[in-house]
């Protein structure tokens, strides 16, 4: 219904209600014909029901929204606890996480951990496999910045709107001929449910730097930030993670 | 009669004509009834529909308000409230209402009610799925016992709307707080605990400051059918007596005198406006500034300026509330367009029901932001109007009945010395009134009963004007008036306040969100450098105070990051800064983290180049702004990708300088404008605007933070 067709291979979900597809793979050369992020909203005919679509996914985003705003705190009462009461699991799914790969950080850089002395024998792999996460969303975070963003709503197979943003803030929009007052609202809010998400991709961002030095600064490791940088971007995918899982999935 | 034309109290400070051209009352009526006569045109919610039914039968009975046996302006009886949004970021703003909210939990004992965090308000909530949450009745006269009857809302209309305003006042005597900044929060609460602590006690003095612009039917209008029958009515009522009630009209209503009335040397207790409120285009950057600024005397009327944009020299707004101006227990009324906020969009029925966007976001105007949050101690209340303010509704035509709203409020403020919230009763119960009668009629109107043009169109002005009358502040305050024949003392300030958070910690800005209904709030368009910012609603809170304490509320986490036995950043054994290099080489014992860490600082580092040539070019192409909007028969058959859209009709367009040149093409259909397209382009332009600012925030932030990575700091 809602899906980001994204050219950077294995980007993660944004917020929102997107579901990430990659770009398809074209064999010939257009150089004009750069790939770019699209946001697709497919919407039912029923305007009634293309309505309560959109206010539902508007919703699941200022859900996840919300939760972002509180995953700084999160993180910084998850690394004082996990300092303090380092055997303890504190908070939910997501302070867990974070403390597993601290533990895995302290274990790989010799550091013994708060909660056990002894050898971690086994590679860190949750930590690699959060850093290709983290990765492939630097470069979605940096496809954000440096393409157009297309944004279209389809009723049905309809194309009625169609919306080119560049990061300067240039918008040209297409409409569907004798588009309707409700047609016209409905790639509207398509269009800000759109660029709300591009703009918590970058949101996220600056919350996952920031809450790496969270981390780096406040464990008793000597672990730098850009080490702790995917344990912090693990720890915000939980975060909206427990949004999407509590609140909107089972809809 | 239907012919009548109809004036609306407001002028377009940015094309410097009248906000919205006269209507004869059928044009009007075919408008309010539209295709298909319907109720909903009034107001989309039912549930509202029946309590505004509810609440008129319950004036007619004689019973409203609280319930039997209690004292309306006794707050031990009545309760207080203050509903703040379901969000932990405001957190430092309760932090710094405390000195208010400790005064009145003081008063109301255990009637004393907060709603915050997560039983604060949600975004979307109507008023009966609220008061369910807080377990009160959703109707009918207010049980204290179970939610307070005053209540103060907390936060930007955007995140409380205006709507639910409206709903929840019908019921309860509502008050509203938004400030830019935490200081301004913390001025106001020590403001009314200094008022009504007895430091302050007014002369019992009253201005009514009449604006009358030559050529202008409505100012000549609010002067005659308002201004004067209601001093006149005040001057002759005898219990006035030990009332001064003064008038400033026409000509000698000019900007000079209003400084004296707002702050200066002749401030009263209760000062009453009426004029026009200057609006503005959505794209204007002036517009948060300054919309629902009072225009006085010195425009010299649409016909000898006509068609130029309104300079400032000719309205008084925030910006002209002086730095040493002493306004502490004041309550003013502006009739005004806009006087209190702004909605995103038009309330003003249009032909086929289409809604404009007329803000790029709902916002509560500077002035009375200006008055209520002054560092030497503010006004206590302003009531106002959201909206435009319609003359036409206190027009004799139908026996001056909405004068008495307005008269028997004063009374009730000046006489009676009651809380401003339940003095502005009157007001909701016209409202309640007039929506009934509506829906009656627009009900007939379905079933092909005819009804009168004129008397529509009366009714639906009349139910606007009293539906949108708000205050702004607590409701609970009241006049602090000196005792009779006490000798005069001069005004008091307050000490300079600052609000105890720290700056990081200041609440979140109103992120931009689509709403239920209407849709799609948007944030503060970006000011243009060449003029001063627009208080948009964060960026003067990047100014509040850093403080050392902070005590955190309960239910809300602690603000400051506190290094719990550990040392700070920078102290031995700890990350420095730009040691980066340093600390990532602690890894460099062969882990496969160290090997991945490489390859982050790598793409971090693509990322940072990006970022910065990113951000240059948003610098060098800020200087303009392009909206475009096409049609095509066929969407799929335009070459978006390589620009080519032969196959589209270019409609309308939106070129904007940051030097407020502005370019725009307009659809025109028929030889007229095409008004459906043209609202969908201006939807278009303002979400460009808001979509702009977040993103040069959102980057300038990301690149803040990868700098202080990559360093290590």
């Amino acid at each position: 219904m809602f899906e980001l067709i994204d050219p950077v291979p294995g980007a993660p979900p944004p917020p929102g209600p997107w579901a990430v597809r990659p770009t398809p793979v074209r064999f010939s050369i257009d150089a004009s014909a750069a790939p770019t992020q699209i946001w697709r909203a497919a919407l039912s005919a029923d305007p009634l029901a293309a309505r309560v679509t959109l206010g539902v996914a508007r919703e699941q985003l200022r859900a996840q929204e919300a939760a972002l705003a509180t995953a700084e705190e999160r993180m910084r009462r998850a690394t004082y606890a996990g300092t303090s009461f380092s055997s303890s699991t504190v908070g939910g799914a997501p302070e867990r996480a974070l403390q597993g790969l601290v533990q895995e950080l302290r274990a790989d850089s010799g550091t013994p951990t708060g909660a056990s002395f002894s050898l971690h024998e086994t590679t860190p792999t949750a930590w690699v496999a959060a850093e290709a996460q983290f990765r492939a969303f630097v470069a979605q975070a940096r496809e954000t910045i440096s393409t157009y963003a297309t944004i279209e709503t389809r009723q049905e197979r309809l194309l009625i709107g169609r919306t080119r943003v560049n990061w300067g803030g240039d918008v040209r929009s297409h409409l569907i001929a004798g588009v309707s007052r409700i047609q016209a609202e409905l790639h509207r809010r398509t269009l800000t449910l759109a660029l709300r998400s591009r703009a918590a991709i970058l949101r996220v961002f600056g919350i996952v730097l920031r809450g790496a030095r969270i981390v780096a600064q406040m464990i008793s490791s000597p672990i730098g930030t850009v080490t702790a940088l995917p344990a912090a971007w693990s720890f915000v995918q939980e975060v909206l993670g427990e949004v999407r899982g509590s609140e909107w999935v089972s809809g | 009669m239907a012919s009548e034309l109809l004036y609306f109290n407001g002028v377009n400070a940015t094309r410097g004509d009248f906000a919205r051209a006269p209507l004869t009352a059928q044009e009007l009526a075919t408008r309010i009834r539209g295709d298909q006569p319907d109720p909903a045109r009034l107001d989309p919610d039912t549930a509202q529909r029946n309590e505004l039914r509810l609440r008129y039968a319950q004036r007619q009975a004689g019973q409203f308000g609280v319930k039997e046996g209690v004292d309306e302006k006794d707050l031990a009886q009545t309760g207080w409230g203050v509903i703040f949004p379901a969000d932990p970021a405001y957190a430092p703003v309760r932090e710094a209402l405390s000195e208010l909210l400790a005064w009145r939990r003081m008063q109301a004992g255990p009637r004393y009610r907060e709603c915050a965090g997560a039983n604060g308000y949600h975004s979307g909530e109507g008023k009966a799925s609220f008061l369910r949450r807080q377990g009160a009745a959703t109707s009918g006269p207010v049980d204290p016992d179970k939610f307070p009857y005053y209540l103060l809302l907390v936060g930007d209309p955007e995140r409380i709307p205006f709507r639910f305003q409206y709903q929840l006042d019908l019921q309860y005597a509502v008050g509203r707080l938004y400030f830019d900044t935490l200081d301004a929060y913390a001025a106001y609460a020590r403001s009314v605990v200094t008022a009504e602590g007895g430091t302050v006690q007014l002369p019992r003095r009253a201005v009514f400051f009449g604006v009358q612009s030559p050529d202008d039917p409505a100012t000549q209008l609010s002067t005659r059918d308002l201004v004067e029958p209601l001093t006149r009515e005040l001057n002759q009522n005898r219990l006035m007596a030990d009332w001064q009630i003064d008038t400033v009209l026409g000509g000698a209503a000019q900007k000079a005198r209003l400084k004296q009335l707002l702050g200066g040397d002749e401030t009263p207790a209760l000062l009453f406006t009426a004029s026009h409120g200057v609006e503005f285009d959505a794209i204007d950057p002036r517009q948060i500034r300054d919309q629902g600024a009072l225009l006085c005397s010195d425009w010299p009327g649409p016909r000898a300026w006509s068609h130029r944009a309104i300079p400032p020299d000719f309205y008084f707004g925030a910006e002209d509330v002086a730095a040493d101006a002493n306004l502490l227990g004041t309550i003013a009324f502006h009739f005004a367009c806009f006087g209190a906020g702004t909605p995103r969009l038009d309330d003003f029925p249009h032909e086929r029901g289409f809604q404009a966007a007329i803000a790029p976001h709902a916002f509560v105007a500077g002035l009375p932001q200006r008055l209520l949050g002054h560092p030497r101690g503010g006004a206590l209340a302003v009531i106002g109007h959201v909206e435009r303010a319609w003359t036409f509704s206190f027009s004799d035509t139908q026996g001056a009945r909405q004068i008495e709203s307005f008269s028997s409020t004063l009374r009730r403020l000046m006489l009676g010395g009651a809380p401003v919230g339940f003095a502005l009763e009157y007001f909701n119960d016209r409202y309640a009134e007039l929506a009934a009668g509506l829906t009656e009629d627009l009900e007939n109107a379905r079933f092909g009963q005819r009804i009168d043009d004129m008397a529509l169109a009366i009714k639906w002005t009349e139910h606007n004007d009293a539906r949108s009358y708000v205050v702004l502040g607590d409701p609970a305050v009241r006049l602090p008036l000196a005792a009779e024949g006490a000798a005069p003392t001069e005004r008091a300030t307050i000490p300079e306040v600052r609000a105890t958070v720290t700056a990081s910690e200041q609440p979140a800005q109103p992120t931009p969100e689509a709403a239920v209904q209407p849709p799609a709030p948007a944030p503060t368009p970006e000011p243009a450098p060449s003029s001063a910012p627009a208080p948009g609603p964060q960026a003067p809170l990047q100014q509040a105070p850093p403080v050392a304490a902070y005590q955190a509320a309960p239910g809300y986490p602690p603000a400051v990051v506190v290094y719990y036995g550990y040392p700070p950043p920078g102290a031995p054994g700890q990350p420095q800064p730009g040691s980066s290099a340093a600390s990532f080489g602690l890894f460099g014992g062969g882990g496969k983290v160290a090997e991945a860490a490489q390859k982050l600082t790598e793409s971090l580092q693509e990322f940072a180049d990006q970022i910065g040539d990113t951000l240059k070019q948003v610098l060098e192409d800020a200087a303009h702004l392009d909206v475009e909007t096409y049609v095509a028969d066929d969407l799929s058959s335009v070459n978006y990708a390589q620009n080519d859209f032969s196959a589209a009709t270019l409609r309308a367009v939106t070129r904007m300088k940051l030097d407020g040149d502005t370019k725009v093409l307009v659809p025109i259909s028929a030889g007229q404008l095409d008004e459906r397209l043209w609202a969908i382009h201006t939807s278009m332009v303002a979400q460009a605007q808001a979509n702009r600012a977040e993103m040069i925030r959102a980057i300038s932030s990301a690149a803040a933070g990868l700098l202080g990575a990559v360093q290590g700091k």
